[in-house]
């Protein structure tokens, strides 16, 4: 589903933000990226949603490589991406909203008001539906952004942090929601720095140190890696044993 | 209640002065109508006039006639028009009933003062009641019609009359209609476009909105479009209803006027487009609102300015104005309010916008394609690493610390960039340059104007058309000037300005020493008077070259104690002169070009510019520019191998004073006055040896002076190592 070969990026001649990352993840699994402030993770994954480009390398999704503008769109038929960079514009309501990004998605002018209420409900937008963004609390807009983000039920997702800044409740909610998404068959890429929500959602963990993947595997095949007793042990041994001053 | 009576008569004839102290003159003209004596200066006046006068009962005022003989002299008919509070001069030739008698061409000129509306009105009225009488006299007497005259200046007036009567009610709404209701709508349509282009794209930059768009699968042209469509339409609603308003009252009755509504409505749907185009691909250059708008607050000003333009050639304009944007947009809206539009320019102003717009449209959507304009999350970040990386490489050769050569022992100063340094090198010299000759210009020039002969050069500026002309003229008034020893004395202060200009920059700007300008070295007096037999050494060859190919033939002129006085002025003149130039292009230029591109460069590039200063003078040619170049090669050439510019300056100033005022030639196409000896060109003299208006520095005889010159240079320094050089 999605498939990432050896991507390199850099911004400038001698910096270089990722170096040779490859990974792949299949449908009906939540691959996590962990990683430290600075790690990589966030360009990494514009680079999967296609926003930057890899400066060498390749990413393929459903199959697709971004070569062409057509290729492009494509791709972002089947993408839903999320993080804390993508807003909603403030001074719109979750209704509009979602009203003008279902147009842009494409979804038949009959069945958008249908969409929307099943997935209002599913989130309980409904009362705050007519509200103004900016009136709307944290949670209340991360719930705004998903609904918003999945409109067209991509079978890719990456999510960029989706619990951060949330309460414990709503937090539980988005976690049940990827799990949903998992049982639906989509292929979901996860950053995080909670370690909690590494360990239960995802399938396959990826930890990201300057721009490399310094370990991959399961969260206890991580700790038996690193002969640790945590998760949090096994993650803070790799940093130390990878991080180059 | 007297006292308030008392106040309010008070107030009442205080209102009342106040009133004729403002309007005064213009009320009291009505007592006046009917009998009035004409307070007009009658130049000249002819035998005829005169005649016309008596029979029509004009009266003129007798005291006012004056006879004068140049005709253009407007600095002194103003001065009696003030000193007689009149407000209108009348020009006749001195011989205009001869010149109407032979039907020849015979212009009556008018001057008028234009400090007040009333003048104006005086005169209009003198012209129409009286002036067009005595044309229509003189056609009935003597079956001629009175020349138009083509006159110079904007004070001037041939009877003939305006085509339009610009007193109307009609006139005046055509003008309200061509001017105020375009620049309204183009205000309205400049400032709605901006608050909103920039609020979209960058706006949702920097919210965080606009990467959600570019996830969705709609394309980055149809994004770019979309924006420009709604940022177009919230223009146009309030314009439209603007222009609503203006056309009901006026247009709705004939097809011009339904032929003139669409064709503004056309144009300001277009006006739209372009403006939202341009404020869109603004918009996608920036990451923020107000780095948006600030970049776009120069182009507002431009319109503004273009509609300025617009507004005062109303009417005027050629034709190839209609076709371009915003020039066709204003007026092509103007004309086809008051239904004088012209459907082919709107069609082709249509059609240039809309390439306009579709080139920013092209343009938007290929930056939209680019990370830099698309992802506002870590483009400051990496904007500052980029940034931070240049200073470091830049820093790492810096010539603060190692200058590539060491000209004139100058050390270098802080780096500044490369654009800036170029531009420095170029428009300092210029600025400085233009200042202080302006300023010697100045007082040379008000002093001409008190003379006869300036009224006579005025006068000759009427055929002048196209900028060579113009520059000639420029030189003929500077060839007049070099003959004034008060101009050179002038010219002399403005070079020592000049030098002194660059002290202060040195001592204050650079904290250097004016050694660093090449004034340095022992013995400055002996070295300079070396100088000056160099200078000539070389002039001399020149002239000798001259004279034994045969191009001329010297004479003694007779001299007078006025050239005397002009000669000694030139001297005065071409010292600092000189050595003002060398300051500029060589003690200046050599060292500081010299530590950032090395000496090579150095010379190379100073020399250029020495001779590209002298480019706009009058007879250049390509050879010049090369002899130019040479000589300047040759003075820095000089100046490096002897560690100072004091043989340069000497030389230079030699060199400049014998051509003009010992030999008589040219200097650089400025032709001195007074000589001592006079050149006479043969009749098998060439332009190309000769260097022709240009004088020797444009001929092939200074090229090969030169060429000698920088050889018998090159091969003593070879031969000995420390020749020219101070210890």
């Amino acid at each position: 589903m999605i498939k990432v070969t050896d991507v390199h990026k850099s911004y400038t001649k001698n910096t270089e933000t990722v170096k040779g990352v490859s990974f792949e993840v299949k449908p009906g699994t939540v691959f996590g990226l962990l990683g430290p402030n600075g790690a990589g993770k966030t360009t990494l994954m514009q680079m999967v949603a296609t926003l930057l480009k890899p400066s060498s390398g390749s990413i393929e999704i459903c199959g697709i490589t971004a070569n062409t503008e057509k290729d492009l769109l494509e791709i972002h038929k089947r993408i839903g991406f999320l993080t804390t960079e993508v807003k909603l514009d403030p001074l719109s309501t979750p209704n509009k909203l979602y009203d003008f990004f279902a147009r842009l998605y494409d979804i038949p002018e009959d069945s958008i008001s249908a969409c929307k209420k099943v997935s209002f409900d599913r989130f309980g937008i409904g009362p705050f539906a007519d509200k103004r963004i900016v009136e709307l609390s944290t949670g209340m807009k991360q719930k705004v952004s998903i609904a918003i983000s999945l409109i067209h039920e991509p079978p890719v997702v990456i999510f960029d942090e989706p619990t951060n800044g949330l309460d414990i409740l709503t937090s539980k909610q988005v976690s049940d929601y990827l799990l949903e998404l998992k049982e639906k068959n989509r292929a979901i890429i996860l950053s995080t720095h909670i370690f909690s929500v590494a360990e239960s959602l995802c399938d396959d963990i990826a930890i990201l140190i300057d721009g490399r993947i310094a370990a991959q595997g399961t969260t206890t095949e991580l700790m038996a890696q690193t002969s640790t007793s945590t998760f949090e042990d096994a993650f803070f041994k790799l940093y130390t044993e990878n991080h180059k001053e | 209640m007297p006292n308030a009576i008392l106040h309010i008569s008070v107030q009442f004839i205080v209102a009342i002065s106040l009133m004729f102290f403002t309007f005064g003159l213009w009320w009291l003209r009505w007592f006046y109508v009917g009998d009035e004596v004409y307070n007009v200066i009658m130049v000249n006046t002819p035998q005829s006039y005169t005649e016309y006068a008596k029979e029509n009962e004009i009266f003129i005022n007798k005291n006012l006639m004056r006879t004068w003989d140049a005709n253009y002299d407007y600095i002194t008919f103003g001065r009696w028009m003030r000193s007689d509070d009149a407000y209108m001069t009348v020009v006749f030739p001195s011989n205009f009933d001869e010149l109407v008698e032979s039907g020849e061409d015979a212009d009556i000129l008018t001057y008028y003062r234009t400090n007040s509306l009333e003048y104006m009105y005086y005169k209009e009225d003198f012209i129409k009641n009286e002036l067009e009488g005595y044309k229509q006299y003189i056609k009935e007497q003597k079956g001629i019609t009175i020349a138009e005259s083509g006159a110079v200046g904007t004070n001037i007036y041939g009877i003939s009359t305006s085509k339009e009567d610009i007193h109307s009610a009609a006139y005046f709404t055509k003008m309200f209609a061509r001017t105020f209701i375009p620049l309204v709508a183009f205000i309205i349509v400049l400032y709605l476009s901006m608050s909103s282009g920039t609020n979209v794209i960058a706006g949702e930059k920097e919210r965080g909105t606009f990467a959600a768009i570019l996830m969705s699968p709609a394309k980055r042209v149809n994004i770019v479009i979309g924006n420009i469509l709604g940022v177009t339409i919230k223009a146009l609603i309030p314009s439209v209803i603007f222009l609503l308003l203006v056309f009901i009252p006026t247009t709705y009755r004939s097809l011009s006027g339904v032929i003139g509504f669409f064709s503004v409505f056309l144009l300001l749907i277009s006006l739209g487009i372009f403006i939202a185009s341009i404020t869109i691909l603004i918009s996608v250059l920036n990451d923020s609102v107000v780095s948006a708008q600030t970049a776009f607050l120069p182009i507002f000003l431009v319109m503004v300015a273009v509609c300025v333009t617009c507004i005062q050639s109303v009417g005027e304009a050629a034709n190839f104005y209609y076709m371009l944007p915003v020039y066709g947009h204003f007026y092509g809206i103007g004309d086809n309010i008051i239904g004088e539009g012209n459907i082919l320019n709107t069609i082709i102003c249509l059609i240039t916008s809309g390439l306009f717009s579709y080139l920013c449209i092209y343009i938007s959507e290929k930056l939209l394609h680019m990370e830099r304009f698309t992802v506002s999350g870590n483009q400051i970040t990496d904007k500052e690493i980029r940034r931070a990386a240049k200073l470091v490489e830049e820093q790492s050769h810096d010539y603060v610390s190692k200058p590539r050569a060491t000209i004139f022992d100058f050390k270098g100063t802080k780096r500044i960039p490369t654009l800036s340094f170029f531009s420095d090198q170029i428009v300092y010299p210029l600025v400085v340059l233009s200042i202080f000759q302006l300023l010697a210009l100045i007082p040379t020039a008000i002093m001409y104007m008190r003379k006869p002969e300036y009224s006579q050069f005025i006068y000759s500026l009427k055929d002048v058309s196209g900028v060579p002309e113009v520059i000639s003229k420029s030189f003929e008034i500077m060839a007049i000037f070099l003959g004034d020893p008060a101009f050179l004395i002038f010219m002399s202060i403005g070079y020592m300005g000049i030098i002194i200009t660059y002290f202060l920059r040195v001592k204050y700007k650079e904290k250097g020493s004016y050694i660093t300008l090449g004034l340095g070295g022992t013995n400055k007096l002996r070295n300079y008077a070396k100088g000056l037999a160099l200078g000539l050494l070389l002039m001399g060859s020149v002239y000798l070259v001259l004279i034994i190919t045969g191009q001329l033939t010297p004479s003694m002129p007779t001299l007078t104690a006025g050239n005397i006085l002009t000669i000694f002025a030139g001297i005065l003149m071409w010292l600092p002169q000189g050595a003002a130039e060398e300051v500029m292009f060589r003690g200046f230029m050599l060292p500081r070009q010299g530590a950032r591109y090395g000496t090579k460069f150095a010379l190379i590039f100073s020399s250029v510019l020495f001779a590209g200063f002298h480019s706009m003078n009058v007879g250049f040619t390509p050879l010049a520019f090369i002899n130019l170049f040479l000589i300047a090669f040759f003075f820095a050439l000089l100046d490096l191998y002897a560690g100072h510019i004091w043989y340069s300056c000497a030389a230079h100033t030699m060199w400049n004073f014998l051509q003009g005022n010992v030999f008589g030639l040219q200097v650089s196409g400025n032709q001195g006055a007074a000589t001592l000896l006079t050149a006479n060109y043969t009749s098998n003299a060439k332009d190309i040896i000769t260097g022709g208006a240009f004088g020797p520095e444009g001929g092939l005889a200074v090229t090969f002076v030169t060429i000698v010159a920088i050889v018998i240079l090159v091969v003593i320094k070879r031969r000995n190592k420390h020749f020219l050089h101070q210890n």
